[in-house]
Formats: structure tokens, C-alpha cells, sequence
């Protein structure tokens, strides 16, 4: 998986720092997930940012078995999550939560980063505004 | 470029669908092939195209292996490898070939063998890197987070899920060659099964198989004499709008698929509506897939699937007959030749074909492929030629 591209490698690198990358095209003013070798649009280059660590719940499943990953087939149930970023990216992620039942579609999350198979990746946390 | 009518199904073969079986995915696809040819009447000296689809459990280039071990020489030769697309894509390539006169008579041919018991070392490696580390490998997350929103944004379709299950169930008790058509099923046993991926349940879901699926396609001006029952391709549409579903454009859409859009360029080229139907081939690997296409397609609107299919009747019997033969979810799906089982069943239903469950005087038949995660789209309208 580190060979996609030469800027995933440099992605999952700075994950193990507890920082969550994306890139943005300065030209067209926009952020882009997942990480390419230039923009999608202008075909210009792509700076790297770091992230907020913000976003909302687009959808969620809770895996209750996963027979087409070793891995994951160990930690069912889990929620499997489409989130979107406060910069307007989508990102699939896990939801790490132990109310899995008051998970909801629009819920603020943010990010935090979870060892898992000896490589850190970014998940997600519900966060609960104060009433 | 309208193809209407400018090419035909002259001929179509299935082998047995066994959930794990002896055959080799060669063996299979060759029988599928001799199948087909003998429907058509055609020998291998007169096909002069091949088209096979890119298999789950191997990463040969199957076209090259098939037309040496059938005796095939062709002047036209392609992979469709559009996932579960590429049953459609591999007949709308066929069509286009023949419309210009590249080929004018072609075998296409997919096969599969169990792929949760024969895994290739295919990678995807976009998926490697940015879908398993997240949410681990695998199909079923998928169609959960669809389902999760469409239930989110529209209601509740557990039960109407679950009908369509229980619909083509009961057209698969009249189809020998399906793996579950001898098991009945109720809407309480669907949604009383285990839950895999909320809120998708045990039944909702497909079942890999062994199995292969042929079609003869040949010029249109030619299809009379060569069959009795030609099936013309009225109509093709293709459109992909991502790979990971991270990408796709129906999370800010309401959940309008990509199949409005190939179903939009298919059913124009052809010139019908969905009114103009008498029976459908409707891609079901998993339930809501079936009410997604269903809406775009055009048969009701967004957010109306469910209520659609309460109040028709999907099976061979019913007003708008949808996957007869029991579709995926009954007879198996064999990989990425998936797609061919309900394309083969409309056909046949267009051939006359389908013995007890016949669909009678149908004469306009419409299908969907659809490949990923709604990813990319095939439709294909077909027009009885009898």
C-alpha cells in the first residue's frame, strides 16, 4: 500500500507523527483527499496541508463481520464511516466510540489516530457539543 | 452514433452455477461458449470476435487463453473490466464492434470461479492504500453506508429490502439453475438473519459461485437467418463517476447513482421510456441496489423506490417483472460475470425462452450492470426480434 504514489508514502508517514495531511490546489482554491501528483482539475501542483481534524458523519455501518480482511474480521463489530472533512473531502475512516447506538448521520467528529497492524492510521470520535 | 438494432443476440449458453465445484474458470467459459454457439446454430469457425470479462480469480487475460482453446481467430479481441459492470459493457462493446463493421460475430464470454475460495493476487492498489486501512477490505461496508443515508434521508426499507429478496426468491423456485431456488424465504426470515453490514442482513446480500455465461452477438442485418428468436440491442449506455466511493457524487446528490445517466443515454439511443418495459434485468448484489436502480431508471422517482415496490409486484407474474430467474441474490453471482445472469435472463424472456416462467408477449427488456460501489453503470434495452 505504500506505493500507490510517492505522496501516499509521505501520508502515512506524517499519520505516524498524529497528523492528518490532505493536499489543496492553490489555483482552483480547493482541498483534494486522496493524495495524486497534481490537480485533478488544472493539472497545476498540489501543496500539502494539514488538516483541522473536523468533520460530520455523511453515513456509517456497523461491520458486524468482515470476511475479506484478517484484520478487520478480529475487531467486528465496528462502525465503517464516510466522513466529510471541514474541508469539503471525504474520507472513509472508523468511528471509535463506545455509544456505537447514539451514532448519527450529520454527528460532529473529529479525528484521532489509532495504532492498528503496527501502522498508525487516522480515525474518527463523535464529539459532543456542551448543552 | 445510434447502434439501435445494428447488432442481435443470436445465441446464449449457461453452465451450472455450484457454489464451489471441479471445473476449471477455462472449462467453464469454453462450455458456456459451446453452449451458445450451438443455440445460435454457429460454429467456431464463424465467430470472428471475442469479448470476455476481466475475472476475480485470475488475472489472465482471458480473451487470449479462450480464442486459442476455442479455435477462434479474431479480428476483434477485448476485456471488459468494468467489475460488475462489465457484463453490460462487454455486450455494448460487441455492439459498437459490430456497428462498424469491425467484427460480425461475436462470442463474449464471462466466467468465474468462487472468488472467496480462488483469490487471484488481483490488487487494487487505490483501494489498498486509502479504503482497507480505514474500514478494511471488502464490498458489504459499502452498500450499508448507502443504505444507512437512503433509510436517513427517505424511510425505512428494511421490509421492501426484503421483499425484493422474498420476489426473486419465488421466481427462483421456477429456475433449476439457481443455488438457492429450492429454499423459500419470507420477509421475517430476511429480516431476522444476521445483520452483516447495518443495516443489511444475511439474505441482502450475494453469494459467490462457479459459473459462466455466453452470448453470441452478430450483425443485425444478419440475425434472421442465423436464429428464429433474435434479440436486437436497441439501446447502450456507460457512465463511471468514481473508484472509492469516498469520490462519488451521490453522497451530495440525494443518492442519485450514475445509473441515471447511463440509463438516460440507453433508453434515448433506443428510444423507449420506462413505460415501454415489459421486463428487467436489474443488477442485485445487494437489495438496494435493486430500489436505487429502480429510481434511476426512471420506473419512480428519488426517494420512492420503497414505495414502489410495495405496491408492485417484481415477480414473473407481477406488473413490471424484475430479475426472473431469481437474479444474484437466488442464483449466485460468479464473480464479474455477475452482471450476465440477469442480462441472460431478459433475453431469454425476449427469446421466448422461459418456459413456466415466462414472461407473456414481452417484447421490451431492459438491464443494468453496475460495477464497484455504484461506480460504473451499463445499461442495455433490448427488443424482441420474433
Amino acid at each position: 500500500m505504500d506505493f500507490f504514489n510517492e505522496a501516499t508514502k509521505h501520508f502515512f508517514a506524517a499519520c505516524e507523527k498524529q497528523k492528518l495531511w490532505l493536499q489543496h490546489c492553490p489555483v482552483c482554491q480547493k482541498h483534494i483527499f486522496y493524495l495524486r501528483g497534481f490537480c485533478p482539475e488544472c493539472l497545476g501542483p498540489l501543496e500539502l496541508v494539514e488538516a483541522t481534524g473536523k468533520g460530520k458523519i455523511i453515513s456509517y455501518t456497523i461491520v458486524e463481520k468482515n470476511p475479506m480482511d484478517p484484520y478487520f474480521a478480529q475487531i467486528t463489530p465496528y462502525i465503517a464511516a464516510i466522513v466529510e472533512l471541514a474541508e469539503g473531502v471525504f474520507m472513509y475512516t472508523r468511528i471509535i466510540t463506545d455509544e456505537t447506538n447514539d451514532i448519527t448521520i450529520g454527528q460532529d467528529v473529529e479525528v484521532i489516530f489509532v495504532k492498528q497492524n503496527g501502522k498508525t492510521v487516522p480515525a474518527f470520535q463523535p464529539v459532543y457539543q456542551a448543552r | 452514433m445510434s447502434l439501435r438494432g445494428k447488432a442481435a443476440i443470436t445465441g446464449i449458453g449457461e453452465t451450472l452455477f455450484v457454489k464451489e465445484g471441479e471445473k476449471t474458470i477455462y472449462e467453464l467459459a469454453a462450455e458456456a461458449a459451446r453452449l451458445a454457439l450451438q443455440d445460435a446454430g454457429l460454429v467456431p469457425r464463424d465467430i470472428d470476435g471475442l469479448i470476455t470479462l476481466g475475472a476475480l480469480s485470475t488475472t489472465a487475460r482471458m480473451n487470449n487463453t479462450l480464442a486459442s482453446y476455442l479455435g477462434i481467430k479474431p479480428t476483434y479481441s477485448a476485456e471488459a473490466s468494468v467489475y460488475g459492470a462489465s457484463g453490460g459493457m462487454a455486450l455494448k462493446l460487441a455492439a459498437e464492434a459490430i456497428a462498424s463493421g469491425t467484427a460480425r460475430n461475436i462470442l463474449v464470454i464471462g466466467a468465474d470461479v468462487n472468488f472467496l475460495k480462488h483469490p487471484s493476487n488481483e490488487m487494487c492498489e487505490l483501494a489498498e492504500a486509502y479504503q482497507k486501512p480505514f474500514i478494511g477490505a471488502g464490498i458489504n461496508q459499502h452498500y450499508g453506508l448507502v443504505a444507512t443515508l437512503y433509510d436517513h434521508l427517505y424511510g425505512d426499507s428494511s421490509v421492501e429490502r426484503a421483499k425484493i429478496a422474498v420476489m426473486q426468491r419465488y421466481n427462483a423456485s421456477f429456475n433449476e439453475n439457481s443455488l438457492f431456488g429450492h429454499k423459500p424465504l419470507t420477509v421475517d426470515d430476511v429480516l431476522s438473519a444476521p445483520v452483516i453490514c447495518s443495516p443489511l442482513t444475511l439474505f441482502e446480500i450475494v453469494a459467490p459461485c462457479d459459473g459462466a455465461l455466453a452470448f453470441v452477438v452478430s450483425k443485425g442485418e444478419d440475425a434472421k437467418a442465423i436464429t428464429d428468436t433474435p434479440v436486437f440491442i436497441d439501446g447502450v449506455g456507460f457512465y463511471s463517476s468514481h473508484m472509492l466511493l469516498t469520490d462519488a457524487d451521490l453522497w451530495r446528490s440525494g443518492l442519485v447513482t450514475p445509473i441515471q445517466h447511463s440509463a438516460k443515454i440507453a433508453f434515448e439511443m433506443a428510444g423507449i421510456t420506462p413505460d415501454d418495459v415489459d421486463v428487467c434485468g436489474l443488477y442485485d448484489c445487494y437489495t438496494i441496489a435493486v430500489i436505487l436502480t429502480l429510481e434511476d431508471m426512471g420506473f419512480c422517482r428519488k426517494g420512492e423506490g420503497v414505495r414502489f415496490v410495495a405496491e408492485h409486484d417484481l415477480t414473473f407474474k407481477g406488473d413490471l417483472p424484475v430479475n426472473t430467474n431469481g437474479g444474484q441474490l437466488s442464483v449466485g453471482q460468479p464473480g464479474d460475470a455477475g452482471g450476465m445472469v440477469n442480462i441472460i435472463e431478459v433475453v431469454r424472456q425476449l427469446m421466448g425462452k422461459c418456459g413456466e416462467r415466462q414472461v407473456k408477449d414481452a417484447e421490451i427488456g431492459v438491464t443494468n450492470s453496475n460495477g464497484g460501489f455504484f461506480s460504473n453503470e451499463c445499461t442495455l434495452v433490448f427488443r424482441r426480434g420474433a
